[in-house]
């Protein structure tokens, strides 16, 4: 081994075993060798010397890119000589061991790199000079292949993305090819054929690869003749699997061609192809051996019969448009017309049977491959039948097409009678994962070929009655000792299934339509197959769609078929996902026929009664972890699953209030049944509070499988039955019909507050009942509100956080909307609380200007007081505390969700006072005003967000107006002090000077309305003592010119607040355009 | 195969390609992987990086020494040179960019020059974002080229193991095979949607910093 050969082995190594150092010389070694003149030289040399695969790939990459190189272009002798040299090497014929297949693609790349370059002028006889090689034997016919393969992919495919120069070129060579050369290798291949097809199949399989390659550009006549087209059929016969499929790609590729409709009819009957295909009818040939042939088989298949399709539209759309304009068509273009469309029904009327044996197979792809065509042939049908008026009827033969159709899907959406899918629980996770693949891809499957099914029933709805009644008939009918599979049963109820989406009202209807008989029949069967998991789901499907069906004739179905949702062939399936999908169902069958089960309710809630026992006491466990994780993400992931997690079992509760919440029931029966349904979950949230909240999270965490569920979940699942079962009362029914039942919920509803109470840290809890408090107010509304301050007391608790509180504040504005005035009882009571805990979870020394959460702020801590600077409310502790911040004290998120709370809380204040529920602020501990009209004063002054600037002012100016009285009165001693001074002057004016306003923000302009409005309010309120206020004392301590503020006042006074805004428009700009100069002629003195 | 100069794996292995155009992913991809992430060499000058990825099957362990190509793109370097002996591969785009999808048959056509005939798995990532620019109807190349496809984000651990299903499957031959434990994979990255609201806040301020049209503000403001 010399340097140059330990230089390339040393670059190719990847054990990490190399250092780094002695891996940089190496390679600055062979960078230096490729740049030397005599580089081709060398690396030709070492490429036919060299014993490492390794030398000589890189060897025969560096001459790739010297052959490709522009420049400095390798010397004509150079190319030459390599010419020369790397054919003798591709072909053999410089002796030695044969290379891998990696290196003599390497070697073809490098002669097609020489040939872009040269051919045609440079070297014309490029392709006569390979072709001068093939008499060397198969190594020469393989690299042949290889060059050619080679000329498709590097310069003429338009497949891989080319630069405008370089798809220039690939005309340009294409062209030269057609003139020059592409006889001569039609000729070749045909001769290579002949000669390999029997003795050496490999090397003929290989030639048709690259005809492939080419049939798409090159002239059709070169590979349609009377001399290849045998060759190929006698190599679609040969037995080996290689060489049959690769004449079938071609077959396929020469059919696809793009030509006009009747020369395209005219080619495919001289091919003599359809027959062959044809002969498919019975089945795909090695289908089951060899799939990846058949697959090419029914490419072949599929392409045919879409080609014969299309010309056969063409040339009729040619002749109706003709028509349709006026044209006449003459008697022999008419005729031509007609025996091309003649010749396109035969073909077409010859593949069908073969086409729908390939959909039969049951194979994924090998149907996959003619669903497209099947998909437009339905097409074309509909548009006949269209075209045959409002009642069109098919042509009779094309109407024969449909039944056909019908009977392959349905083959092809049967599960294989060795189906995978195990009856009821899977014996092994071998067993599982099988059956968990099969299934998903046949429901991948099934996609397409019910949309085709349907388009196909809608053509011909009596045959698609019929032929699904006989598979119907067929899997039902045997009763107990019946020989149909569960497969058999299971396509044909969801075959039901399907015919029912979107299926004509007099169909659906009961008694005399058609569909709702065969929904009937279904009904009353009683099969064998029905307990296993994918019939038990399809059937339970199909009672819920055609539910009409079973109201009809008095309900006479109805109690079979109740029956079978709450037995094993429904929420009493060992399978979970068909019981789970059976409580939802039920709920939806509750929905639908809620007065026609009104008379079954007492067996229904007997039989229900286990199945929701069950459901209450066997919370689904949340997994800690998600399916390929180890470990759990952070806060965000535990906020997925308190979304995420929703028992789908939970919907019997639902089923169970929307029976019991008829007014048609008699009044103590529904009471008593309301009471014994909630009796027990409030039992059990109470019975496992005081469990929960010792036993806390160790509880939880040390859950295994098997062992009793935790007993903090055991009272959230109560409590969201509860919240299900609420569902189904109505607000009328609670207070005004049945207030008893009201009075229900509301024992629910104390008992339920113990919950969060006692287990404070419980997120996921808090949650629930917080929806259980909405759907509370659903039933009960207004009455529910004496009992809402405990709830609301419990869920501001001492640990409540910021998102917490937030939610409070959220859900009462909620109520706000709702019920406001009547909501002051309630108010008078928590305003002190929510304040207390909002100041307390936002301290004294929180930042209100919202200045540190910006985006930019929280990238970069340290760059933040700027946003807060100069405002009079700018205090130090807001710069301290953000210094403590950039310090780490606060996490980002923890900033960001308690600036999310603090948004919250202004809108609450807004809420509270716009909602004529200011006189609670008068009513509630001094303290309590004082926070809030604090904390609103300074987002007023200097929140960096305009909006949110704009609530507060808002807020506040209603206070104003609420409690300063024009006569002079005043709600609270030194309010109108506070009014004129501290509003009218330092909010209003003084910190809008100051800036962290965009004037050119549209919010900022809404702001200035606002402020606009309240300058005026004030003033009304007040009147020349705070004009007196302004000229005297505020506007000259701000530096106002004496003429501008006689314009802000002449303004207050006398203009329209539209007019005062645009005033204070412009009057800001020049302000901070003047403070601006200042400083600058501060900063340079 | 093992590579030299490394302690052979007691189990079978195999030489897996990863490719596909720079930032679609691929070393994210490889790193969920925790053993691999913790065994592999790194070689900085060169910038391929060779993880075993070790995987149980219900017929015992079988181990991929993937060969993440990362940033042969830009750099050179020996380019196809690192497929020689690989026996399967993945290629990787990013459906947030037509681009990547774009250079998918480059790819192929690379890697078929170099190892004939060997499984490939396309791989669509970053399904998790929701501005996709590739949409599942768009990906077709899978189809004429006879590959396996599957969407994946590597950031979530969405189908990680499916593309090395289907290669193990085809590489032992037996289309039952399946996997019997879990992977350490790294944790699904938690998506704070700080992220999101600093691109909002940059739309907005944007939008703020644009001149409203003269004088005719009033529609906003009122």
């Amino acid at each position: 081994m010399d340097d140059f050969e330990k230089a390339i082995l040393l670059s190719f190594d990847q054990s990490g075993d190399v250092g780094a150092g002695i891996k940089a010389q190496a390679e600055a070694y062979l960078a230096a060798a490729r740049a030397s003149p005599d580089a081709w030289r060398i690396c030709l040399d070492r490429f036919q010397s060299s014993g490492y695969a390794e030398v000589r790939f890189w060897c025969a990459q560096a001459l790739t890119a010297l052959a490709a190189q522009q420049q400095p272009p390798l010397p004509p002798q150079a190319r030459g000589q390599l010419k020369a040299a790397l054919l003798a090497s591709g072909t053999g014929a410089a002796g030695g061991p044969p290379l891998p297949g990696f290196l003599k693609n390497k070697v073809a790349q490098a002669i097609v790199a020489l040939a872009g370059r040269e051919y045609p002028d440079e070297w014309p006889s490029f392709f006569q000079d390979l072709l001068g090689t093939l008499g060397a034997g198969p190594p020469a016919v393989d690299l042949f292949c290889r060059i050619l393969a080679a000329v498709d992919q590097d310069i003429i495919s338009l497949e891989l993305p080319r630069s405008a120069e370089e798809a220039k070129q690939s005309m340009h060579f294409k062209d030269s090819m057609r003139e020059r050369a592409l006889g001569d290798i039609a000729d070749a291949w045909c001769a290579l054929l002949a000669a390999y097809t029997a003795p050496a199949p490999d090397t003929a399989a290989a030639v048709l690869e690259t005809v492939q390659r080419y049939v798409h550009w090159i002239d059709i006549g070169l590979v349609a003749n009377d001399r290849f087209v045998p060759l190929l059929f006698g190599a679609l016969a040969a037995p080996q699997e290689g060489l049959r499929g690769a004449a079938a790609d071609v077959l396929t590729e020469i059919v696809s061609k793009r030509m006009e409709a009747t020369p395209k009819l005219t080619l495919i009957q001289q091919l003599g192809v359809v027959p062959v295909c044809a002969r498919w009818q019975a089945g795909l040939p090695a289908v089951d051996e060899e799939p990846e042939l058949a697959v090419k088989y029914s490419r072949l298949l599929a392409a045919l019969a879409t080609e014969v399709l299309e010309a056969w539209k063409k040339v009729e759309n040619s002749v109706l448009s003709m028509a349709a304009v006026g044209l006449a068509v003459d008697a022999e273009a008419a005729a031509d017309a007609q025996s091309a469309c003649a010749t396109a029904s035969a073909l077409l009327d010859a593949l069908f049977p073969a086409v729908l044996a390939a959909l039969r197979a049951g194979h994924d792809e090998v149907a996959a491959a003619v669903v497209p065509f099947l998909l437009s042939f339905v097409g074309r049908l509909r548009a006949l039948q269209k075209r045959a008026g409002p009642d069109g009827v098919l042509p009779p033969g094309q109407a024969a097409h449909v039944p056909a159709i019908l009977e392959a899907l349905a083959a092809c959406a049967r599960f294989p009678q060795d189906s995978a899918a195990y009856e009821v629980a899977a014996a092994s996770a071998t067993e599982r994962v099988a059956a968990e693949e099969e299934e998903s891809a046949m429901a991948d499957r099934r996609q397409d070929l019910f949309t085709l099914f349907r388009n196909a029933a809608n053509l011909a709805r009596p045959e698609a009655y019929r032929f699904v009644g006989g598979l119907l008939g067929a899997a039902l009918s045997g009763g107990g000792g019946g020989s149909a599979s569960w497969q058999d049963v299971e396509v044909s109820v969801t075959l039901l299934y399907q015919l029912g989406e979107g299926a004509p009202e007099g169909d659906m209807r009961p008694g005399s339509g058609v569909l709702a008989q065969l929904a009937a029949g279904v009904m009353q069967a009683e099969s064998p197959a029905s307990k296993h998991r994918l019939v038990a789901l399809a059937l339970l499907e199909t009672y819920v769609r055609y539910s009409r069906v079973l109201a009809a004739g008095g309900g006479a179905a109805l109690p079979a078929v109740v029956a079978r949702f709450l037995d094993e062939h429904g929420m009493g399936h060992s399978s979970e996902a068909v019981s789970k999908r059976a409580a939802y169902l039920f709920c939806r069958l509750a929905k639908q026929l809620r007065a026609n089960l009104r008379p079954l309710l007492p067996d229904i809630l007997q039989r229900l009664q286990p199945h929701l026992a069950a459901i209450a006491a066997t919370p689904t466990q949340e997994a800690p972890t998600t399916k390929g994780t180890g470990v759990t993400g952070g806060r965000g992931g535990a906020g997925q699953g308190l979304l995420g997690a929703v028992d789908d079992r939970l919907y019997a509760f639902e089923a169970a209030g929307l029976l019991l919440g008829q007014e048609e029931l008699p009044a103590a029966e529904q009471r008593a049944w309301v009471a014994a349904l909630l009796q027990p979950l409030v039992a059990q949230m109470e019975g496992n509070l005081a469990a929960a909240a010792a036993g806390g999270a160790a509880a939880a965490a040390a859950a295994m499988p098997g062992a009793p569920p935790p007993p903090a979940l055991l009272v959230q699942q109560a409590l969201e039955a509860v919240t299900r079962v609420g569902k189904g009362l109505a607000l009328k029914l609670c207070t005004e019909q049945r207030p008893e039942l009201g009075g229900l919920l509301v024992g629910a509803l104390q008992a339920a507050v113990a919950a969060p109470r006692a287990l404070p840290h419980n997120k996921q809890l808090r949650a629930r009942f917080i929806s259980f408090l909405h759907r509370m107010l659903e039933c009960l509304g207004a009455t529910l509100l004496p009992c809402l301050p405990p709830a609301l007391e419990v869920l501001l608790n001492a640990q409540a956080d910021a998102c917490d509180v937030a939610d409070v504040l959220l859900l009462l504005n909620q109520l706000l909307a709702r019920f406001k005035e009547a909501l002051a009882p309630v108010m008078q009571e928590m305003v002190p609380a929510c304040v207390a805990r909002v100041h307390t979870v936002l301290p004294a020394d929180w930042d209100w200007s919202g200045a540190r959460v910006t985006p930019a702020a929280l990238a970069t801590p340290t760059a933040v007081a700027a946003a807060a600077a100069g405002s009079p409310f700018s205090d130090k502790s807001a710069a301290a505390s953000a210094a403590a911040g950039a310090g780490g004290a606060g996490s980002n998120e923890d900033l960001r969700e308690r600036a999310e709370l603090q948004r919250a809380y202004y809108s609450f204040c807004h809420s509270l006072v716009h909602n004529r529920l200011a006189g609670v602020l008068l009513g509630a501990p001094p303290g309590t005003l004082d926070a809030m009209l604090g904390a609103l004063m300074r987002g007023a002054a200097t929140h960096v967000d305009a909006g949110v600037r704009k609530t507060c002012v808002q807020a506040v100016e209603r206070l104003v107006g609420e409690w300063c009285g024009a006569d002079g009165s005043e709600a609270l001693p030194g309010f109108r002090e506070f009014a004129m001074k501290q509003f009218g002057g330092e909010v209003l004016l003084e910190a809008l000077v100051a800036g962290g306003v965009d004037i050119r923000d549209a919010a900022a302009i809404s702001l200035l309305t606002e402020v606009a409005q309240s300058l005026q309010l004030v003033h009304q309120r007040c009147g020349e003592a705070y004009l007196s206020y302004l000229c005297t004392a505020l506007l000259p301590s701000m530096g106002w010119p004496a003429e501008a503020s006689q314009q802000l006042v002449a303004h207050i006074t006398g203009s329209q607040p539209k007019a005062l805004k645009d005033f204070l428009k412009v009057a800001l700009q020049q302000l901070r355009q003047q403070q601006q100069q200042q400083a600058a002629a501060n900063g340079r003195r | 195969m093992a590579l030299p100069g490394q302690a052979t794996a007691d189990c079978p292995s195999f030489k897996l390609v990863l490719v596909g155009d720079g930032g679609t992913g691929k070393t994210t991809f490889v790193k969920r992987h925790l053993t691999g992430e913790f065994e592999k060499k790194y070689e900085p000058t060169i910038g391929v990086e060779v993880h075993p990825l070790d995987f149980t099957t219900n017929r015992g362990k079988i181990r991929f020494y993937c060969w993440d190509t990362a940033g042969q793109e830009k750099f050179g370097g020996l380019r196809d040179g690192y497929y020689i002996h690989g026996q399967c591969a993945i290629i990787m785009f990013d459906v947030t960019s037509r681009l990547t999808y774009k250079n998918v048959p480059t790819w192929h056509r690379d890697l078929c020059r170099v190892c004939e005939n060997i499984p490939i798995v396309l791989c669509g990532n970053k399904v998790d974002v929701k501005n996709r620019q590739v949409k599942p109807k768009q990906v077709t190349f899978h189809r004429k080229k006879n590959l396996q496809y599957h969407e994946i984000s590597a950031k979530s651990n969405y189908n990680y193991e499916k593309p090395f299903l289907y290669l193990a499957r085809k590489l032992v031959g037996d289309p039952n095979l399946h996997f019997v434990e879990q992977v350490a994979l790294a944790p699904p990255e938690v998506q704070i949607d700080l992220q999101q609201q600093q691109e909002y806040e940059k739309q907005l301020q944007e939008a703020a910093n644009m001149p409203l049209p003269d004088g005719d503000d009033d529609d906003i403001a009122e």
